[in-house]
């Protein structure tokens, strides 16, 4: 199992690579330059500006300044001074060699064009915690919702509780979180004030922004639990251990249940990347102050360094949570060894 | 027994639920204005870096500039500098400061805002070398400021400072750049007199010159503060201001408050704030509103879409309240490709669209325009006074002008026309739609028009060039500072303007080069009316729709200027209990 971690490691390695690469090329296709804006700047002042982040370099040379900056780690003094452009190099790991003055600093994500005074990593800093707890919380609901109600109709079907139960699916997976979000925020919010409208600290401005995400991921859950079971309990072994008398209850949850949970598995991880990283819309609606609107944001005024980095930060994230779900499997069917 | 303990379980959750509803639903208790700075993070405090409305709003009150305008009155009036006088020839303006108002840093650990001290102990106060500084690091080409440029023309020496690096190679170092600048430098006309005294030539007599030295980009700036942190100078932690408020939190895309600052002395045109403290969060317009519903918000905008909604409403509909803002909605027209490069057809176009339909139905809530220049500017011409020069809405005379050129052209429907708007424009493709229908209505069918959209970044640059350009695009203008000036020429100008029309014409620039440098409102708004009628009846390179109208809803509990500026002045709002 350790090589295999190992093995697999160096490999979310070089898929971060190539997605860094790959998204840096596309990033620099886009028309238009961070610098150009709906007030319009003589070209003399915005060549200015693109050689105060280097970006009158070659475009290979940017990516390896890019990747130099982000991979290889630097030591300096106490304080890291701007650049002689007032640029600001923030870097995430900060570690003070014992015994001296000097500090080895790792990973800077650069920093953004839009608000000057801020960089990647403090936007990383301030915005992923929130992202990531509402992301949590939406798929807990969505697991803890989704995969009984799937269970339930499966064991059930053809019954009230599977008609019921899929058709609310349907709903989740039909009506998007743009539509459920205001909705939600009306009545509990504004009419009812039960909760606060918007906004993220307290334990209660958790609810309508986890329902409304973790909603829609319930129904995919839900859907999918009851295709999967229901494909399992055709097997042959499952006919083989009723046959041994076992009860039914120790035949689902013992047998059926496990076997079933891989293509369950398999989507709840990237569904879980997906969710901690930020969702654009639902934050929005809320006013949750998380990273999804840096994703979108950042594309729409050219910010290279934001983009470079919630790509990558999303990259990875899924290939971690796909990693986790694989060893997963080895606990799931025996007969996955690594 | 039971019956008991449920009973005051039962009370216990009706009390606890009570205290949930009150917290959330309370007016603010103290004497902090509660508002909404708009969606997303602020992008910059840095006043030579700012062009959005959310960040200015902040800046001037941290950083006031040397002059002020009324935002209800539009007038100019005097701000960090008390008074000034002008030389004979309009050119050399001798500004007075204010003495002894302290740069301040709030201090996180005590809650305080704090005088800053220099290296010996002594309080820092903000002179004419700030503002000199200031105005200098706005105009640096190497900052990219675009209101820097603007402040640029204005100042004798500027344009050539600004401009310091067009003749560098591409190639040039950061060195070679940082001489070419400094030499420059020594040709800005900003002189520093003595501590209280800035003396400024303007490279032309114009009567707004007080209005651009009052704007953001031409306030003073801690030069001690933004060499030692770079761009991370504005961040809260480091930044320092002398305004009436000062920052006290900033947590990004969430909430950023600014606390009276007890060391502003308070002038007759800015005092000394009531509130104690303005506190926003950063939320899109229709999650302020159920916020506000809420009773969390004490003031808001209103998103088109609930318009409806609140005017219908009994209470809403008294807390609303709307007035002039600050922008022109417009289609402007490529006079280069077929078939717009015929003056019949932009004129009959601009006559047949119903403009007031448009402002009440389309872009709400908004009046309809005939000149480009809002009316409430300084010297503006205005339909009222004017009527013989406007555009006129009248089908009669649109369809004979398409009939003749169809007739001359030999064609029985008019060319493909394309129209564009950007990608995320809500209101683009309702213009679109609106204005097909309001051509084909009154010139008979013959009009097709092919409707595509591009992202905004793309959309700017395709409109702004007349080889890419389409036959039609949707745009807005919205003013920087509140004279004409800033919409004819900053906008239409050969000299300056930057828009995908090929349009130019000598006699409309003579105009408008000749009003800038007179005095006389009359005078000037006779000269703006003919350039008007040029550009948009005679040669209709554009097809102006609607001004726009603020839309806001306000607590009764508060009292506060109606101003048509772009951005108010808190020291003027108080909240009676």
């Amino acid at each position: 199992m350790t090589s295999f971690i190992i093995r697999r490691m160096l490999s979310m390695f070089v898929v971060l690579i190539a997605v860094s690469a790959l998204t840096f090329f596309f990033m620099k296709l886009i028309p238009g330059s961070p610098f150009d804006g709906e007030k319009n700047v003589p070209q003399a002042v915005i060549a200015q500006l693109e050689a105060k982040y280097n970006l009158d370099a070659p475009g290979w040379v940017q990516y390896l300044n890019y990747m130099d900056d982000l991979l290889i780690p630097r030591i300096t003094g106490e304080t890291i001074p701007p650049t002689s452009r007032g640029v600001v190099e923030d870097y995430l790991v900060n570690i003070q060699i014992p015994f001296t003055d000097r500090v080895v600093r790792w990973m800077n994500f650069g920093p953004s064009y839009r608000s000057s005074s801020r960089t990647v990593n403090s936007i990383f800093k301030a915005h992923l915690p929130i992202s990531f707890q509402l992301g949590v919380a939406a798929f807990t609901i969505a697991v803890v919702i989704g995969i009984p109600t799937g269970v339930a109709a499966a064991l059930r079907r053809n019954t009230w509780v599977d008609y019921a139960s899929m058709s609310i699916a349907l709903l989740g997976v039909s009506i998007p979180a743009i539509v459920s979000g205001p909705i939600l925020r009306y009545i509990f919010g504004v009419q009812l004030q039960w909760v606060p409208p918007t906004g993220w600290g307290t334990p209660e401005q958790v609810i309508l922004p986890a329902i409304a995400l973790g909603f829609g991921s319930s129904a995919i859950l839900a859907r999918l639990t009851r295709a999967s079971l229901l494909q399992v309990m055709n097997e042959d072994f499952i006919r083989t251990a009723r046959a041994k008398g076992l009860s039914e209850r120790v035949v689902v949850s013992l047998h059926a249940l496990k076997n079933s949970m891989i293509p369950v598995f398999t989507v709840m991880g990237p569904m879980l990347a997906a969710l901690v990283t930020g969702t654009f819309v639902v934050e929005l609606i809320f006013g949750i102050p998380g990273l999804g609107e840096y994703f979108i944001t950042s594309i729409g005024t050219r910010d290279y360094p934001v983009i470079m980095g919630t790509t990558l930060l999303w990259g990875t994230f899924l290939v971690v949570a796909n990693l986790l779900v694989d060893i997963l499997y080895g606990f799931l069917d025996p007969r996955i060894v690594y | 027994m039971i019956k008991l303990r449920f009973i005051s379980r039962v009370a216990l959750i009706v009390a606890l639920l009570s205290v949930f509803a009150l917290s959330i639903t309370a007016q603010s208790e103290e004497n902090v204005l509660r508002v909404n700075w708009g969606p997303n993070d602020i992008p910059s405090l840095d006043p030579s870096d700012a062009t959005d409305v959310s960040s200015i709003q902040i800046i001037v009150e941290l950083f006031p500039g040397l002059t002020r305008i009324n935002e209800v009155t539009l007038e100019n009036q005097p701000g960090m500098a008390l008074d000034w006088t002008v030389s004979e020839d309009g050119l050399t303006y001798t500004l007075n400061l204010i003495e002894d108002v302290p740069w301040v840093k709030y201090n996180m650990e005590t809650g305080e805002v704090e005088e800053v001290l220099d290296d010996d102990g002594n309080v820092r106060y903000v002179t004419a070398a700030d503002f000199a500084y200031g105005m200098q690091t706005s105009m640096d080409p190497r900052t990219g400021s675009y209101y820097g440029g603007i402040l640029a023309t204005w100042i004798e020496g500027g344009a050539d400072f600004n401009g310091a690096l067009d003749g560098l190679a591409e190639d040039a170092s950061e060195e070679e750049a940082a001489e070419a600048v400094a030499a420059a430098a020594e040709g800005i006309a900003v002189t520093v007199i003595d501590d209280y005294t800035l003396e400024v030539v303007a490279s032309q007599p114009a009567g707004f010159v007080p209005q651009i030295l009052g704007m953001w980009m031409s306030t003073a700036k801690p030069q001690w503060v933004e060499e030692e942190f770079g761009d991370a100078w504005t961040e809260p932690e480091n930044i320092v201001s002398y305004g009436p408020f000062a920052l006290s939190e900033w947590l990004n895309g969430e909430r950023l408050t600014i606390v009276r600052n007890p060391f502003w002395p308070g002038t007759d045109t800015i005092p000394v704030p009531t509130l104690d403290a303005v506190t926003g969060v950063m939320l899109e317009t229709s999650a302020a509103l159920a916020n506000y519903e809420a009773g969390l918000l004490d003031t808001t905008g209103v998103p088109s879409a609930d318009l409806d909604r609140v005017l219908a409403d009994a209470t809403l509909s008294e807390e609303y309240s709307t007035g002039p803002d600050t922008c022109t909605f417009y289609l402007m027209f490529n006079t280069t490709i077929e078939p717009t490069n015929d003056v019949r057809v932009r004129q009959a176009l601009s006559m047949a669209i119903n403009r007031q339909d448009i402002a009440d139905f389309i872009l709400r809530p908004s009046e309809p325009a005939f000149f480009f220049t809002r009316p409430s500017l300084a010297a503006a011409p205005t339909a009222e006074e004017y009527p013989e020069l406007i555009i006129g809405e009248d089908d009669e005379m649109a369809n004979e002008l398409i009939t003749s050129y169809l007739e001359e052209n030999g064609l029985s429907e008019v060319p493909t026309i394309t129209f564009m708007h950007s990608a995320g424009s809500g209101t683009g493709p309702l213009v679109a739609a609106a204005a097909l229908e309001m051509w084909n209505d009154a010139l008979g069918g013959v009009v097709n028009i092919d409707v595509s959209t591009q992202e905004w970044a793309v959309y700017l640059e395709t409109t702004d060039f007349p080889e890419t350009a389409p036959n039609v695009w949707y745009l807005g203008w919205c003013q920087d500072y509140p004279d004409t000036n800033n919409f004819l020429f900053d906008v239409l100008h050969s000299s300056v303007a930057v828009n995908g029309s090929g349009w130019s014409d000598e006699e409309f620039d003579a105009l408008l080069s000749e009003a800038q440098v007179l005095t006389d409102l009359e005078e000037r708004e006779a000269l703006y009316a003919q350039a008007e009628y040029i550009a948009t009846t005679r040669d209709a390179m554009m097809i102006n729709l609607v001004y726009d109208l603020t839309s806001n809803l306000t607590k009764p509990y508060i009292e506060r200027p109606y101003g048509s500026l772009g951005n108010t002045y808190y020291e003027y709002w108080s909240i009676s209990n």
